[in-house]
């Protein structure tokens, strides 16, 4: 208001009745300005729609597809190559070891990351440090996050089976990936040295949003150390953990880096999950079609469990309206 | 009201250029307007310098002659297994032909599996030279995606098993660049430690057995192999099968495999891990056969099958007396052996045809075939070689390989490949190896899958 009033200040913008152009009606500048705007948009969209859409478009129209000789599929069979998936037994397999490696995964991997956190939260010498490196592992390209287990692993000269023999924990070397519940346990475990950190962090982060006078109030009140979790800490972080759980199922979801690395897929496709078994199809037997199916019914899953974990972060919110 | 009026004392305070009068605003119409002129301008420029070019040029036949003495060029892509190409390979190739090769590129196995089927499939023309081997060669050759050449393309003294990665339903797709034949090699000293003649390996499965046994020594193993992926376990079936005197499907595409020769195969390559246990529990996880070559270097293995840079990888810690190699042993006949040769085809899009195909010729010629035994232990594609004493003194597997040649060698190539023989059949003989399923449950549930899967193909292709 007071800008205003202010008589020496030229006006802010000139008017349409300042400009030389001023046959140019408002409406009609708006309008242009309208397409402006969404000119350019149009490189953005171009981007998305071709690195996201068309793939995914692309994706679904080859899994309606069987392939031809040279492997690239050209022949409408409908739904057919999402029929044959319920008969084929690697698939089922493969389902059940992707809930399997999700449930192993996603759970103790939670539960150590929120250790961690809270572990991380108290006051040390060294806490900064501890911050940084706990980093390393998550940053690790998942390649060579496969590769250090894949030699850690090894049955001849891995480092696992020379410690455990030199502190004389077993009298001869264990093939960690030879059998089929072995191998599919090792390989989650590396998998879960590469991202409890980062959730860690994530959960540290809203560990931190804990208002330390809540947590007195509570202490004064005579609330003991699980209390203080169970009604203070939890409540607090409950939408950082629901992202943690979120992204750490996405991830476990569509594991394949490790996998392919550590044991390929085997032995005996125990360690083939769904995503690497659309791998499988896809590029070593160039079935696409069949490939492409599996990657759906896993964006599908995907989908449907984060829909899932949205509802429960929602919820609350809707009843308390 | 409204703060613009204080924006604009500062920015004239900052000494910057006027931007509320209406002549200096950058204006997002105004900035189209500038961007489509410019945009116009550079057109226009380069539409000019286009035409102007001739002007610069002596003419026609200048542009001509130009073209017509272009030096060829061309791009391959590669396996990582050969150094001798980036050691002086190409540039005595250039020399030799004047081609340039203006990419030679590496990648791991692995990372060719992804990378080709998306190549062809895309018809792209960025490779003129591709890796290939046998199951590549049947199924990128059936599907069109490699160049086909003419029998004179190949050299005549080509030996089988090269031959054969290269060949696919009487077609040739390429040409070797090196041969590879798994022979038997074994620790002489551990031989000698149990008592045994170091000269006399097995020459049977049942010998094999009981001198792997007589060695075996926790954590010393009397016998190892790769079969921790499906790719392994195959080839060690198909070692088993062959020695069997049994086949892999008949010439009329029927599955032979779970044949009495098969499950006889089977069951002795499961006992090797389940009965006699003289096999290193370690073999169903190792993945490649580089990693059996540092056990059997450390001594903790007195008997592996490998492919000829075995010999190469065990001379890095044993001395070459200590090192035995001998042919395969048989189970019901003498023996016999697989086929791992790899050579380089065409890529069927590629521009760049006939200079690539001098690329291929150059990979099998002597200068390329010696370097590769000597510098590198493979063996050699054609049979003139074979015989030379300098190569022979260099690589003592080559006169085992003679001996091979002389039984069965296969690999079984086809475009089924991958889910047949490594999927299908791979899979269930670790099961019986583990012991989950017994061998003709084994084998008969691998062919209960893959013949379906074969006679889609046949179909398809009209190969019956």
């Amino acid at each position: 208001m007071s800008f205003q009033a202010e008589p020496e200040f030229p006006a802010a913008r000139p008017t349409d009745a300042d400009r030389p152009r001023a046959n140019v009606s408002a409406a009609r500048r708006r309008r242009l300005d309208q397409w402006f705007g969404a000119g350019l948009t149009v490189p953005a969209l171009l981007v998305i729609t071709s690195v996201f859409a068309f793939p995914v478009c692309y994706a679904v129209w080859l899994s309606l597809h069987s392939n031809s000789v040279e492997g690239l599929p050209t022949q409408f069979v409908g739904f057919g190559n999402y029929v044959a998936l319920f008969h084929d037994g690697v698939f089922i397999g493969s389902v059940g070891r992707t809930l399997y490696f999700t449930v192993v995964t996603v759970i103790p991997g939670i539960a150590l990351a929120l250790g961690l956190a809270m572990l991380l939260n108290r006051q040390f010498r060294g806490r900064a440090v501890a911050c940084v490196l706990m980093l390393v592992p998550w940053a690790t390209p998942e390649v060579s996050t496969g590769i250090t287990w894949h030699l850690i692993y090894n049955p001849a000269y891995g480092i696992l089976n020379v410690v455990l023999l030199k502190l004389g924990i077993v009298n001869h070397n264990i093939s960690w990936t030879g059998t089929q519940n072995l191998a599919l346990n090792c390989v989650a475990f590396a998998q879960l040295w590469a991202l409890i950190p980062f959730m860690a962090l994530v959960l540290l982060a809203a560990l931190q949003r804990v208002p330390l006078s809540l947590y007195r109030a509570a202490r004064v009140d005579g609330a003991g150390s699980l209390s203080r979790f169970r009604h203070v800490i939890l409540p607090t972080i409950r939408y950082p953990l629901v992202f943690a759980f979120l992204v750490q199922t996405m991830w476990s979801l569509r594991v394949f880096g490790v996998i392919y690395v550590i044991t390929s897929g085997g032995p005996a496709n125990g360690t083939t999950t769904l995503n690497y078994y659309a791998f499988e199809q896809s590029f070593e037997y160039l079935n696409f079609g069949t490939g492409s199916s599996i990657a759906i019914v896993v964006a599908v899953a995907t989908l449907f469990t984060t829909l899932g974990y949205l509802v429960l972060m929602i919820q609350p919110r809707s009843k308390a309206k | 009201m409204e703060p613009q009026t204080h924006d604009h004392t500062s920015v004239e305070a900052a000494g910057q250029p006027e931007v509320t009068s209406p002549e200096g605003q950058l204006s997002r119409r105004r900035f189209l307007g500038l961007s489509v002129s410019a945009g116009a301008v550079a057109a226009v420029a380069a539409g000019a310098s286009h035409f102007k070019m001739p002007s610069h040029s002596t003419g026609t036949s200048t542009k001509r002659a130009s073209t017509s003495t272009k030096r060829a060029s061309i791009n391959i892509l590669d396996d990582n297994t050969n150094d001798v190409w980036l050691n002086g390979g190409i540039d005595q190739f250039e020399k030799q032909t004047g081609i340039k090769v203006a990419s030679y590129e590496q990648m791991s196995f692995e990372e060719l599996v992804i990378k080709l089927p998306i190549l062809f499939g895309s018809h792209s023309s960025s490779y003129d030279v591709v890796d290939t081997w046998a199951a590549w060669t049947a199924a990128y050759g059936s599907a069109g995606w490699l160049q086909q050449l003419s029998t004179s393309d190949i050299p005549a003294d080509l030996l089988p098993g090269p031959r054969d990665a290269v060949t696919w339903g009487g077609m040739v797709f390429g040409v070797p660049k090196y041969a590879s034949v798994e022979t038997m090699f074994y620790n002489k000293p551990l031989f000698e430690k149990a008592g045994l003649d170091p000269d006399k390996p097995p020459t049977n499965w049942v010998e094999l057995a009981t001198m792997a046994a007589a060695m075996k020594n926790p954590p010393i193993y009397g016998y190892v192999s790769d079969e921790g992926n499906t790719e392994g376990a195959y080839q060690a079936f198909l070692r088993a099968l062959l020695c069997c005197g049994g086949e892999m499907w008949d010439s009329n595409y029927n599955v032979r495999f779970n044949s009495p020769a098969g499950v006889n195969a089977l069951t002795h390559l499961a006992d090797l891990f389940l009965v006699q246990k003289v096999a290193d529990p370690a073999s169903l996880s190792i993945m490649n056969s580089i990693d059996l070559n540092p056990i059997f270097a450390d001594g903790t293995a007195a008997i592996m099958f490998d492919w000829p840079y075995g010999y190469a990888a065990a001379r890095a810690k044993m001395s070459a007396k200590d090192i035995g190699n001998a042919i395969i042993p048989g189970i019901t006949v003498r023996s016999a052996s697989i086929d791992g040769s790899a050579g380089f085809a065409i890529n069927a899009f590629s521009t760049e045809k006939s200079a690539a195909l001098e690329w291929l010729r150059f990979a099998a010629s002597p200068y390329a075939q010696r370097r590769i035994v000597l510098e590198e232990g493979w063996l050699p594609v054609t049979s003139s070689l074979l015989h030379e004493p300098d190569l022979v003194a260099a690589l003592p597997v080559i006169t085992t390989y003679g001996e091979q040649t002389k039984y069965v060698i296969k690999r079984y190539g086809a475009p089924w490949y991958d889910q047949v023989c490594e999927g299908y059949v791979g899979t269930n003989v670790v099961k019986a190896v583990l012991g989950q399923l017994s061998p003709k449950a084994a084998l008969d549930q691998a062919a209960s899958v893959s013949q379906p899967v074969i006679d889609t193909f046949v179909k398809s292709m009209k190969l019956k």
